[in-house]
């Protein structure tokens, strides 16, 4: 037999879907008794009206009988509850502009939060996608020396590393790269990422289809197989299954096709790789200092991190004392994989997730405020429910459900808005977060949302519920009484307070941001990047193996080029500068052999280069075409190098030994920030392409209008002397300068328009607030005024009570700005966290906003007609 | 959810159970005609309060022990009428049988004490 319980919960269900009819049927059937009742006591000769009222006394209370009846078939507190929403939604209904604006401050906020927290979530909480994620690490080399904790490792030291470990139960590397690809329609640039053996091992990951590396496969000295993207095999190979074994043409040498990895789980090293590629061990630089992989490695199941750090510690103490020269600043450091794939971005989202719960605290407390504002209208109305017996649950109950109605439609809008910003958020910060693109509403957002939808419910119904329910029945069932007001007003003060110190945090934050930015912004690169068109290109070996077809080239295109209608002057750099590459050598000085000066950049030069970029000569000459291969190694510096390269005189005409070759300087120019406008700028020689020719380069364009409109032209020029050659990042200087602070420009962006909101915010409940003052205290201006006070007087007192609370939230926010601005130290330029400008700035701003907002109200009590407002009730 | 209360201080809920499910024995009745057959066949000793019988007549319903249908009165009006149903024939008789083993021992102990 069914236990009672189920048989009974079966009934209600069933009793739910009829129960109109049900309740019909009680009345009747009640009615019916009475009604026989009646016709006893009338065929006993009482009177019908007798008869009636006898039959209702015997009768007890119908309303109590009916009830105890229907809790037999209903769950009471579901009904109790529907009636609570239905009479919500009415209240809310019949209250549009409230609803809305309560609505919408909840959805920005709950909806902000849960963008963030998708993000959040994907790129920080979300365990990596492989096999037991904990377990892997990344293997950083250090360096004691220059004090960089993120260095390469060597081929040679990573060999070691993975013989005498015995922490690891696999260590791999890879090393990204981009190379091109003929045999498709145009060619294409494709991102690449080359493993070793163990790389797959260590993540340990199946292929969709085919397989991953075997030991043969690296054997050699030219790698030949390929395993594709799933998103590269979707796009290139319409999902082709019979893919396998197909080949294709990389930087001109074919690959074979041996598997395709499953999509989204597998995204290592980044969401941009297009390819895996063996890196054959015979083709490793042997060189101990040439350090370019980056290493990756599993932990042995039950070795903590520590554990494996100190073994590893003990491996490089050995290796540097048996390798000393390359070697004696070199260290590892382990960190958990899944936090070394995030960890430039790990900072900006914690703190953007601090902000965005600010913004809903704000808006939590605004709403709040709100509530309070409609239940004191309605304190009447509760306190005669309480009056004729409503218990004080009851009301409490009531008012939460329609501020936890509030939220949840909040909530629901907020959702959608999450949507909709988590992807502006990906297309802002663009492919480079790693696994940020994961983002997306899963179940632990939607809990996530749920969460910061039912919590803000119920904090900011309760407060003004709880006080509302125990009011002084006696004074609010009087018309017109004032008393409980002062009690409230400050209360509601208090919140304002709050949120104008948040605010403020939030203004400083950003106003620090914007600061920095624009000292950013503000940097002369040491070149003029209007009207500049850059092209770059990467010769494949095969077809420019050696130096004089690489020449022939660039002067065959040059020479296109320079006829090119719209074309003023070109030139050729062999990277572009804030363009993201560097490459660096010691320079040895000239009859100082122990001197050198470290870590000098190259960039390799057309003698046009200077000109198009309008790069200043400030002594000497320009490189001409006479510094040719065969003519004396010359070099141009910059006042950098040329300060460290010869402190006390002239530069020119010094030499030094630089990439193996010994050179004499002709001539200095202005420093060029080429690492990016908010680095140093940093020892630079500029060496003629004709003494020194690189398989990359960038052409430069300097036009005659917007340079965009000639970038067809240049192309079609270059595809003119290789139709094969991959011409790639064609854009304007001033895109590649945008470009390099885009992080900086986005971070002020994201904290300056959130810090707009919650200043936005905070004045709508400092208006509110005040105007509410207003209102309760007509009576007494009409008083005043009668007694002979001016409306000035009335304008300057409204002003004051509003300007109190912003400058004593001001005053607060301003105390914890300066203690909460050292997290983003690390993200500003030129601008300390406590710059008083920017303090001040933001103080500015938020008091002129103030003083508007309050200005309303206060002129509508200015304006009040005294005779009015003494009889205001 | 509420658990229904019993207003009625004299009857205990079992033995309006058992009383209800007894009278219904020799055929269907309306709610009115139950009271008032309890009535006097206890001499006019047993008064069924209205705010007892109704929430009584819908919980043994509820449990499947009676039937109930909408006929026509004596008086041609429309009633509820309510009929055993086979489990409310096994329930009384498992009820009638509880009771004489109460009432005996009960009366028992008045005797002898």
């Amino acid at each position: 037999m069914r236990p009672e319980w189920l048989a009974n919960l079966w009934l209600r269900m069933k009793a739910l879907a009829r129960r109109e009819k049900l309740d019909r049927d009680l009345d009747d059937e009640l009615q019916f008794h009475l009604a026989m009742r009646e016709q006893k006591y009338l065929e006993a000769g009482a009177t019908p009206e007798d008869a009636r009222n006898a039959a209702r006394r015997g009768f007890g209370n119908a309303t109590r009988m009916k009830e105890s009846s229907r809790e037999l078939w209903s769950f009471v507190w579901l009904e109790t509850l529907s009636q609570d929403v239905r009479f919500g939604l009415r209240m809310l209904r019949r209250s549009p502009g409230f609803t809305a604006v309560a609505v919408l401050t909840l959805a920005l906020g709950i909806g902000a939060n849960t963008a963030i927290f998708s993000v959040v979530n994907a790129a920080l909480l979300r365990p990596l996608p492989y096999a037991h994620p904990d377990q892997l690490v990344r293997v950083w080399g250090t360096n004691s020396r220059s004090g960089n904790l993120h260095a390469w490792a060597s081929y040679p030291d990573l060999q070691d590393w993975r013989a005498q470990n015995t922490v690891f139960s696999a260590m791999g590397a890879f090393n990204e790269d981009d190379w091109t690809w003929t045999g498709g329609r145009e060619p294409e640039q494709l991102h690449i990422c080359e493993v070793t053996e163990d790389f797959f091992a260590v993540l340990g990951v199946q292929p969709l289809l085919g397989r991953t590396f075997s030991r043969q496969d690296f054997a050699g000295r030219q790698a030949s197989v390929v395993i594709l993207s799933h998103k590269f095999w979707q796009s290139r190979f319409a999902s082709d299954p019979g893919v396998l074994g197909r080949s294709i043409t990389l930087e001109d040498k074919n690959y074979t096709i041996i598997g395709v990895m499953p999509e989204a789980r597998f995204q290592f090293p980044s969401p941009a790789t297009d390819l895996w590629v063996a890196l054959p061990v015979d083709s490793q630089d042997s060189s101990r200092g040439s350090r370019n992989l980056s290493a990756i490695a599993r932990l042995r199941p039950g070795v903590s991190l520590a554990q494996a750090q100190e073994e590893m510690n003990g491996i490089t103490a050995r290796l540097k004392q048996l390798y000393p020269d390359s070697n004696a600043v070199i260290g590892v450091r382990l960190e958990p994989l899944q936090e070394a794939l995030v960890e430039e971005s790990r900072s900006l989202l914690l703190i953007l997730f601090g902000v965005v719960a600010l913004v809903l605290l704000i808006a939590c407390v605004n709403v709040a405020n709100l509530l309070f504002s409609r239940v004191k209208r309605r304190e009447k109305e509760i306190a005669v429910r309480l009056a004729v017996g409503a218990g004080r649950f009851r009301v409490v109950r009531q008012l939460l459900t329609e501020s936890l109605l509030l939220t949840f439609l909040g909530g629901g809008a907020g959702i959608l808005l999450a949507g909709w910003g988590t992807r502006a958020l990906l297309l802002a910060s663009g492919a480079n977060v790693p696994r940020m693109q994961e983002a997306g509403l899963d179940g632990r957002v939607l809990i996530f949302a749920a969460l910061v939808s039912l919590i803000p419910g119920v904090l900011i119904g309760l407060v003004p519920a709880l006080q509302a329910s125990k009011p002084d029945l006696v004074e609010d069932l009087k018309e017109g009484a004032r008393g409980g007001s002062l009690r409230h007003l400050r209360l509601r003060g208090i919140l304002v307070v709050a949120e104008v110190a948040m605010s403020m945090v939030l203004l400083v934050g950003a106003g620090l941001l914007l600061n920095s930015f624009w000292r950013l912004y503000s940097v002369a690169p040491g070149f003029d990047s209007g009207n500049v068109l850059t092209l770059r290109v990467s010769l494949p070996d095969s077809r420019y193996p050696d130096r004089q077809r690489a020449l022939a080239l660039y002067d065959n295109v040059l020479g296109r080029l320079r006829t090119t209608p719209g074309v003023e002057s070109a030139g050729v750099v062999s990277m572009l500068p804030l363009g993201g590459g560097r490459l660096c050598n010691d320079a040895a000085v000239e009859n100082r052999p122990d001197e050198k000066v470290d870590c000098v950049e190259a960039r390799m030069i057309t003698p046009d280069y200077f000109r198009v970029m309008r790069i200043p000569l400030l002594k000497g000459r320009w490189f001409t075409e006479r510094d040719s291969e065969d003519a004396l190694r010359v070099a141009v510096i910059d006042e950098t190098f040329a300060r460290l390269l010869s402190p006390l005189d002239d530069a020119i005409g010094k030499r030094f030994t630089f990439r193996g070759q010994v050179r004499e300087v002709v001539g200095v120019v202005g420093d060029v920030h080429q690492l990016g406008l908010g680095r140093a700028t940093l020892p630079e020689a500029y060496l003629p392409l004709r003494q020194a020719p690189v398989p990359f380069a960038a052409f430069v364009l300097r036009t005659a209008s917007r340079p965009e409109n000639l970038a067809p032209a240049a192309r079609e020029q270059i595809r003119a002397a290789d139709r094969d050659l991959l011409v790639f990042a064609v854009q304007p200087m001033n895109q590649v300068v945008s470009e390099s602070i885009a992080a900086p420009k986005l971070r002020a962006v994201l904290l300056g328009s959130f810090a707009g909101l919650a200043l936005f915010l905070a004045i709508i409940g400092l208006a509110s607030v005040v105007a509410y003052g207003v209102t309760q205290r007509t009576h007494e201006f009409g008083i005043r005024l009668a007694l002979g006070a001016g409306p000035r007087d009335i304008l300057l007192q409204v002003l004051a009570q509003g300007m109190r609370l912003t400058l004593l939230g001001a005053a607060i926010g301003l105390l914890a700005s300066v203690w909460l601005a050292r997290f983003l130290a690390a993200m500003l330029f030129a601008v300390k966290p406590t710059d008083a400008a920017t303090l001040a700035g933001v103080a500015v701003i938020l008091f002129g906003v103030a003083l508007c907002a309050c200005y309303l109200p206060a002129r509508k009590a200015m304006r009040m007609d005294p005779v009015i407002a003494l009889r205001y009730e | 959810m509420g658990t229904p209360r019993e207003s009625d201080g004299d009857l205990l809920q079992g033995t309006l159970d058992m009383l209800v499910l007894k009278i219904l024995v020799r055929g269907p009745l309306h709610g009115y005609a139950i009271a008032e057959l309890i009535h006097e066949r206890s001499d006019d000793v047993l008064r069924v309060e209205e705010g007892a019988l109704y929430p009584a007549l819908h919980r043994l319903e509820l449990r499947g022990w009676l039937a109930a249908e909408w006929g026509v009165s004596e008086n041609n009006r429309r009633a509820k009428f309510y009929k055993l149903t086979a489990a409310g024939r096994r329930q009384l008789e498992a009820e009638c049988e509880h009771w004489s083993r109460m009432s005996a021992a009960i009366a028992r102990v008045m005797r002898t004490a």
